[in-house]
């Protein structure tokens, strides 16, 4: 079963990347960053022309694990009924494939307060396109609570292109972990931009190769980590009913929306 | 520009003042050795103070010089200063600019950052002030032993105040930056320097201009680094002060102190590199040769001994690692198969083509068939995760409330969901190689051909036609590999499963079938995963926890949340 985007609305709403962006930003500017960053915001966000693919696989019981953690983190508390299957918990198991044409740009700048305060300034930019995911995942319920965890990557010939072996700076030469379990961000390509012209003068670095790797590396290092089987991410909704605040996971690109 | 400066430090007096202050403050606690004054003074910013840090540093030198040369005692340190230096006036009337040429971020974990950057200041403009003893024979009467001294008519001091004012400083330069886990190292390439220099003694102003100029070289090649890299080395190690030198060559205005020398910190990567399990193979193959058995030669080859796999035969443990695409595999994309196949027989000397590495794919094609098990692939996923590099890390489960605070974000200890995993491990697809038809033999050379991968796939794709039986004890005898230390490591490794031992003459059937390269199947091995990437069959888990476990420190921690909030 296929949900049913109709992404020519969405395409067609020309104040919605603005919104969007908007909506970002001003959720950038309540979070606490590190003294040696400052003016974290978004210059450009497109949602772009391609909707997303979602199927819903399966419909079932939750998996026994989400039980095993639950009574485990209980544990020791004094009072607490272990977590037994309910008739409402429900567990839907979704194929995401996303493939499209999302662009967001983020600036930042990098800050140095020595001697003097904000003395030196390095402003940053990075475009961030070309993000690819095909991935089952799993949304469960249970417990008053939504857990969500990427299960497994599917296997897409359009995401799996084969490497040039002439590419020496590519993944097939750098050391690598015995077996992936899983990548999430099959795809995404990050553009870097660093320095800033002044009155015509000085030089901006742009493409820093390395750099990008490198920021790509560590972002599907936090995908994986936060996201993927068996570590999930639990929505707890037993405080309020005030329905889901999907901001609450800046890194999740919008896809995953229709929870 | 590449960086920005913030134009009100610069506009206001108050940066100027700032770096008076450091600069009046390092020449002075140094009490005329040189190289505290350096280190202190290095300490100022890099880019921006660089054209202050130079004249800091030329200065301490030029007093070197005025020392020597009014005294012919090198070995002693005479001291001609009768007060403080004062740094009386300091302007950077433009801008500083520094700008990033080349950025590169390395993998090694050694180097992280290696820039290029230029560094460029005009019209920067120090005046220091200070008074010297003008009676040299007092100041050379003072240092020396009594009975050499002869008795001197004129014994009073005579104070003379100079000024010397550095003005028109301009400086440019390209250096190179490394940022290490150790510290800072820079070196300066291109070094284009100038200045006025005028003294209040006329008389002494082109000695020390001349002396000025002759040590520039050596500042920037080797005591702008050496300093900047021992400052940013206190920082990066936390340690304030104590590794600090105090002590200066006396009087040379070009010596550094060798108690400067690098600390040696012991990385955690040099762990990383010795494998404990690697280093018991490598042992035991060692130990394997020196035997004084006729048959040694015979039995002992690496093949036969047991957790010594050979290169060509890796793919095998590969194909049976538990993972989806192996799993999965009747259901890969054939025609894929088939492109990558052809493709190896050509590539096959130079790299392996990235997608014979093993990944962990669900193929399409089982969903689109409705073939999977969600359980399994829990399992299987649950599975990789454990046996994954790093030990004591534990699946991270978040707990977020949707009200814009975070309620809880603790690890949850979980064990692995051991029920499921048996039932995954026991239907592993083998390669079924035994089953193989002996008739393949006759045409079938070690080198291969192209008809041969076509065979290859087939085998591979048929899990289907092996025992049940087969598969099982093919399984069991997977990590049972391992064995080979079990004696070794039986009594002191608690987490090494019991029950290897039974199976020791099956291990032993194994290893003919399997370690063989130049059986009659032998060709076969290079056609799917040959060359692919060395994979952690066996767990270290055992041997990490009572030898070189890197995570000892951190023990028990828990990480850090990352940056963002909610």
């Amino acid at each position: 079963m296929s949900f049913d985007i109709d992404w020519t609305k969405i395409e067609s709403d020309a104040g919605l990347n603005e919104s969007i962006k908007c909506h970002l930003n001003s959720y950038l500017q309540s979070i606490d960053l590190p003294d040696y960053v400052s003016h974290l915001r978004i210059v450009d966000f497109s949602i772009g022309k391609v909707p997303p693919n979602i199927i819903l696989r399966e419909i079932s019981d939750p998996l026994d694990d989400f039980y095993q953690a639950l009574n485990e983190d209980i544990e020791g508390v004094e009072g607490a009924k272990p977590v037994e299957r309910n008739p409402n918990d429900v567990q839907f198991l979704t194929e995401i494939e996303y493939k499209g044409d999302l662009l967001i740009t983020i600036a930042a700048d990098l800050v140095l307060h020595y001697p003097t305060k904000s003395f030196m300034t390095l402003p940053v930019k990075l475009t961030i396109s070309n993000i690819g995911i095909h991935s089952l995942c799993l949304i469960a319920y249970l417990s008053k609570q939504v857990f969500v965890s990427f299960l497994c990557d599917v296997s897409d010939s359009m995401l799996d292109k084969n490497e040039s072996i002439l590419d020496t700076s590519g993944s097939l030469l750098t050391p690598k972990r015995s077996l992936e379990r899983i990548l999430i961000l099959r795809t995404m390509k990050i553009e870097t931009e660093i320095g800033e012209q002044c009155q015509g003068e000085g030089s901006v670095l742009r493409s820093v190769g390395k750099l990008e790797q490198f920021l790509l590396e560590n972002f599907k290092e936090v995908l994986r980590k936060e996201l993927s089987w068996p570590s999930w991410i639990s929505l707890d909704l037993s405080n309020d009913d005030d329905g889901e605040d999907y901001s609450a996971r800046p890194d999740q690109p919008s896809e995953d929306r229709p929870v | 520009m590449s960086f920005r400066f913030n134009p009100e430090s610069f506009r206001d007096n108050s940066f100027n003042e700032e770096i008076r202050a450091k600069l009046t403050k390092a020449l002075n606690s140094s009490s005329g050795s040189s190289t505290p004054t350096m280190v202190e003074t290095a300490s100022s910013e890099k880019g921006a103070v660089q054209g202050a840090k130079m004249a800091a540093v030329s200065n301490s030198g030029s007093l070197g010089a005025a020392t020597d040369s009014e005294s012919t005692m090198r070995s002693r340190k005479l001291d001609i200063l009768k007060s403080d230096i004062i740094v009386s006036k300091v302007n950077f009337p433009t801008m500083p600019k520094l700008e990033i040429l080349d950025l590169d971020i390395s993998a090694q974990p050694r180097s992280l950052v290696k820039g290029i950057c230029k560094i460029s200041c005009m019209d920067a403009m120090l005046q220091i002030q200070t008074e010297i003893e003008g009676n040299l024979l007092l100041v050379y009467s003072e240092y020396s032993p009594e009975f050499t001294t002869p008795t001197l008519n004129c014994k009073g001091s005579f104070t003379i105040p100079i000024t010397m004012v550095f003005s028109g400083v301009q400086l440019e330069a390209i250096t190179n930056i490394f940022v290490k886990n150790s510290g800072i190292g820079i070196s300066f390439n291109d070094v284009n320097l100038d200045f006025d220099f005028n003294c209040s003694i006329k008389i002494l102003q082109s000695t020390i201009e001349k002396r000025l100029k002759k040590s520039m070289q050596s500042l920037f090649k080797d005591v702008l680094p050496k300093v900047i890299f021992n400052m940013s080395q206190s920082l990066f190690t936390a340690e304030t002060g104590s590794s600090r030198p105090t002590e200066a060559a006396s009087g040379d205005e070009e010596a550094y102190s060798s108690s400067t020398a690098p600390k040696v910190i012991l990385e955690e990567t040099d762990m990383q590199e010795l494998s404990a399990a690697n280093m018991l193979r490598l042992s035991t193959l060692i130990s394997s040769r020196q035997t004084l058995s006729l048959q040694a030669t015979v039995l002992n080859v690496p093949s036969t001994i047991p957790g010594c796999l050979e290169r060509q035969n890796l793919h095998r443990f590969n194909s049976r690692i538990p993972s989806l695409s192996n799993y999965y595999a009747a259901y890969k994309d054939p025609e894929r198969h088939a492109a990558l196949m052809k493709r190896t027989s050509s590539t096959l000397a130079i790299h392996p083509p990235s997608s014979l590495r093993s990944e962990n794919l669900l193929p399409e094609r089982v969903l689109q068939e409705n073939a999977y098990d969600l359980k399994t692939i829990a399992s299987i996923q649950s599975r990789i995760f454990d046996r994954g590099a790093d030990d004591n890390v534990r699946p991270r489960r978040r707990k977020l409330t949707l009200k814009r605070k975070k309620k809880s974000k603790e690890e949850v200890p979980t064990e692995a969901p051991d029920s499921g995993i048996s039932s995954g491990t026991d239907t592993f697809v083998g390669s079924p190689e035994p089953t193989t038809p002996v008739a393949e033999d006759a045409n079938q050379p070690t080198t291969e051909t192209s008809s041969i991968p076509a065979n290859t796939m087939l085998s591979l794709k048929l899990p289907t036609s092996i025992r049940p039986n087969y598969l099982t004890r093919l399984e069991r005898t997977l990590l049972p590999l391992e064995t080979g230390r079990e004696k070794a490591t039986a009594s002191i490794n608690p987490l090494e499963e019991p029950g290897f031992s039974p199976y020791r003459p099956e291990l032993h059937r194994l290893h003919s079938s399997l370690y063989s390269p130049l059986s009659r199947h032998g060709s076969m091995l290079i056609s799917s995963k040959e060359l692919s990437e060395p994979k952690q069959l066996l767990d270290p888990k055992g041997l990490n926890l009572l030898c070189l476990n890197r995570h000892a420190r951190k023990w028990g921690n828990e990480e850090e949340p990352p940056p963002y909030q909610i």
